[in-house]
């Protein structure tokens, strides 16, 4: 009883350092959010890509031409969206990189059929796109004389794609509250060791676990304050889930917050100070949403990143849970929930552990 | 004597270092295995993981896979082709282990043969819209060149020819690559003379620096060398980590990348003494400088490649709002020298537009640092 009073006490002192404190919270609010706007305005950019047709044949096949490349489009929409029509304009943007592609159809092309494509070849990734764009183009544009080309069928597992922006939105709700559990509890543990505390706890009859535990469980319910920007900017970038999938979802996210908060203390314990620590967590959550399942499924990823992310606890996080947020299961496989709880239970007793050892250590600062 | 007050906390920034060496050391790790993980997901553009389930099992069905195998550009292959089992294939993509499955049905071979409408099926996990675009184009590629190569197949009506701005494309894993070590560079200037600088706030030994009578410059000319020291070791262990993880030719780096990452260096350490003397914590501190790097990451070491998408919406602002902060030529300069081609337009005033805006935030962390000498916790 003691103990469980202790650490409500801790806890209680630790939400209100939190409170006297606000940018303890709004760092932990603003990475997320940057992250997330960012992504979604740069890589979450619309499928059309802007470009000019420049029709200097105006026959009917050149106008037919033009209404293919107009049409053409797949699964997620249209793959072109035609910004420029003028010549000479189109080649100044192109060479300045305002566009990437500019195509032009020649005066003879009813007799030649050549279409002449210019690029902007600013890397190979770019053009990638852009050529198969063009190739696209051109099965469609063949299509209306050879009818019994190959096709494909594409075959989805659900109606509707999950937008780009919308899954990264998702998974910058997961981000943030990882994030969130594991830097504030650290940032709050490491106020005793800045702040010049840690010999008063380590007096007290109980004991340093208790602040290890404070300091996680205040960081766990601090958590889902600081997600609360990322979900509005997740929701206005299209991240929308129904409320079952939420539900099943945070069987997920809620013991993987938890275990996030023991880890931020043991980082705390091992690192001490806030100019170490912070970097250390910050720097390698936003490494692990980019490459560890955040960003894109790890199914899609390359053999390295696979075969590192076999190994890098955060990536179950994300492939566990995104599936169910967007409804692809219809719930969380029970020996993934009952591995993040055990994972929960041994950060948690590992972080209490930590904290419980480090007071035997020197105590620096003068104190 | 400022030198020699400069050189003296250079001295004992270094003998700290030693003495207690975890920041330097993440400070110097942290930023390599940022830009590792994230240099080990460049590929993903290029490269898409698919399994066949090929029904068909004849040599024309062969023919189409060898055709997907084929399929590549400068950076590698378009598919990764994890099997092409039948039962294999649809357990992987059952179990989520592969997102895309192609099925090649039986009669493929004669249905192709005889020009009798053939059609493969496509099966795809679209838990994010980007995938379905990227396996629909690539089928479309697959599927041209595997039906030009057919004898029962016309002509195409059109021939396409290409025209390039520059001499060859530049390889994705240099274009990030660069932008990477450009970050690198970025991040260890803003932290590390930043969280120096706030240190002596932090171990209550800023008014002795700031009041003595060596003045306020000897500290910040201090903290830049010790600074430039980690700073220094970042940057080579970031180009070792890419030049390992990508391959890059870091044998091309040339005396321009090297000024670029000067520079880019310099402005960081700017950013960083006005962070330090502004809020003379490194609590708020290190989330602002990280918030900083990123987003110059993101948007300027992007610029070239978002400029040709900035036509309305979020995209054109966040595209114009590159034009205040002049980097994003500098990002070009070390692409286009890796790459062999000549310097970007607008490499000088790249050049010239980030020396006086380091100059201009540097004045304005001297003004902050003078303007009010106020000390805390008993200082």
């Amino acid at each position: 009883m003691t103990a469980l009073r202790a650490l409500a006490a801790m806890t209680t002192r630790n939400l209100r350092i939190a409170r006297r404190r606000p940018e303890l919270l709004v760092q932990t609010m603003a990475l997320p959010v940057v992250v997330l706007v960012l992504a979604s305005l740069i890589f979450g950019a619309s499928d059309s890509w802007p470009i000019a047709v420049v029709d200097e044949a105006e026959t009917a096949q050149s106008r037919q031409l033009t209404h293919t490349i107009d049409e053409t489009q797949g699964p997620t929409g249209h793959y072109f969206r035609v910004v420029e029509t003028d010549a000479t304009a189109a080649a100044t943007q192109l060479l300045d990189g305002r566009l990437h592609m500019t195509i032009t159809i020649p005066p003879d092309f009813d007799t030649t059929g050549v279409v002449e494509v210019a690029t902007y070849n600013i890397n190979t990734d770019a053009m990638k796109n852009v050529r198969l764009r063009v190739t696209t183009m051109a099965n469609l544009f063949d299509s209306a004389a050879h009818a019994d080309q190959i096709t494909a069928i594409i075959d989805r597992a659900k109606p509707v794609d999950v937008p780009r922006t919308a899954f990264m939105g998702g998974s910058a709700v997961i981000l943030a509250l990882l994030l969130g559990a594991a830097l504030i509890s650290a940032n709050l543990y490491a106020v005793d060791s800045e702040h010049r505390t840690e010999k008063e706890i380590a007096l007290t009859p109980l004991g340093s676990y208790i602040a290890g535990l404070g300091a996680a469980a205040a960081g766990w319910i601090l958590a889902f304050v600081a997600t609360v920007p990322t979900v509005l900017v997740a929701l206005a970038f299209g991240a929308r889930a129904e409320p079952d999938d939420v539900f099943r979802a945070t069987m997920i996210v809620l013991p993987a917050t938890a275990a996030a908060a023991g880890v931020g203390v043991l980082v705390a314990v091992g690192l001490r100070t806030h100019r170490v620590i912070q970097p250390a967590l910050i720097l390698v959550a936003l490494g692990s949403y980019f490459a560890s399942g955040g960003f894109i499924s790890v199914s899609a990823l390359p053999p390295l990143a696979r075969a590192i992310n076999a190994w890098w606890p955060p990536v179950y996080v994300f492939e566990w849970s995104n599936p169910v947020l967007h409804g692809f299961t219809s719930s969380p496989a029970l020996g993934a929930v009952a591995s993040l709880c055990g994972a929960t239970v041994l950060a948690v007793a590992l972080a209490a552990l930590a904290a419980q050892r480090a007071s035997r250590r020197k105590v620096s600062h003068g104190q | 004597m400022a030198t020699k007050a400069a050189f003296a906390l250079v001295k004992k920034d270094l003998t700290v270092t030693l003495r207690a060496p975890l920041f330097a050391a993440i400070s110097i790790l942290v930023p390599v295995a940022f830009t590792l993980l994230y240099a080990i997901v460049i590929h993903v553009s290029t490269t898409a993981p698919i399994a066949i389930a090929d029904e068909d099992a004849t040599p024309r069905s062969a023919e189409f896979v060898q055709v997907m195998e084929q399929m590549r550009n400068g950076d590698g292959p378009y598919y990764e082709i994890l099997t092409t089992d039948p039962d294999r294939a649809r357990e992987m993509y059952r179990d989520g282990d592969a997102g895309a499955m192609l099925t090649i049905p039986q009669g493929f071979a004669h249905s192709s043969d005889t020009g009798d409408s053939p059609a493969v099926t496509l099966s795809l996990i679209n838990i994010n819209a980007d995938g379905t675009k990227n396996h629909h184009l690539r089928i479309e590629e697959a599927l041209r060149q595997f039906e030009q190569a057919l004898p029962t197949t016309p002509a195409s009506q059109l021939t396409i020819t290409e025209t390039t701005a520059f001499d060859h494309d530049i390889p994705v894993t240099i274009y990030l690559g660069s932008a990477l070590i450009v970050f690198a560079a970025l991040y260890a200037g803003i932290v590390n003379v930043g969280v120096g600088i706030a240190r002596e706030w932090e171990g209550r030994t800023a008014k002795g620096l700031v009041l003595s009578p060596s003045g306020p410059a000897a500290l910040v000319v201090g903290k830049w060398i010790a600074g430039a020291a980690t700073s220094l070791v970042t940057i080579a262990v970031t180009v070792v980590g890419i030049g390992w993880v990508l391959g890059y030719p870091v044998n091309l780096l040339g005396w321009a990348s090297v000024g670029v990452l000067a520079i880019v260096w310099i402005y960081g350490a700017a950013l960083g003494t006005l962070l330090g003397v502004a809020l003379r914590q490194s609590l708020p501190l290190i989330p602002i400088a990280v918030m900083i790097a990123i987003t110059h990451f993101l948007v300027n070491g992007y610029e070239s490649y978002i400029r040709g998408f900035a036509h309305g919406g979020a995209v054109d602002l966040l595209w114009s709002a590159t034009h205040g902060i002049p980097l994003a030529p500098l990002f070009d300069m070390v692409r286009f020298e890796v790459a062999s081609l000549p310097q970007p337009d607008g490499a000088t005033v790249g050049v010239i537009g980030s020396l006086l805006l380091a100059t201009a935030v540097l004045a304005l962390a001297a003004w902050r640092l003078t303007r009010a000498l106020r000390f805390s916790q008993g200082q």
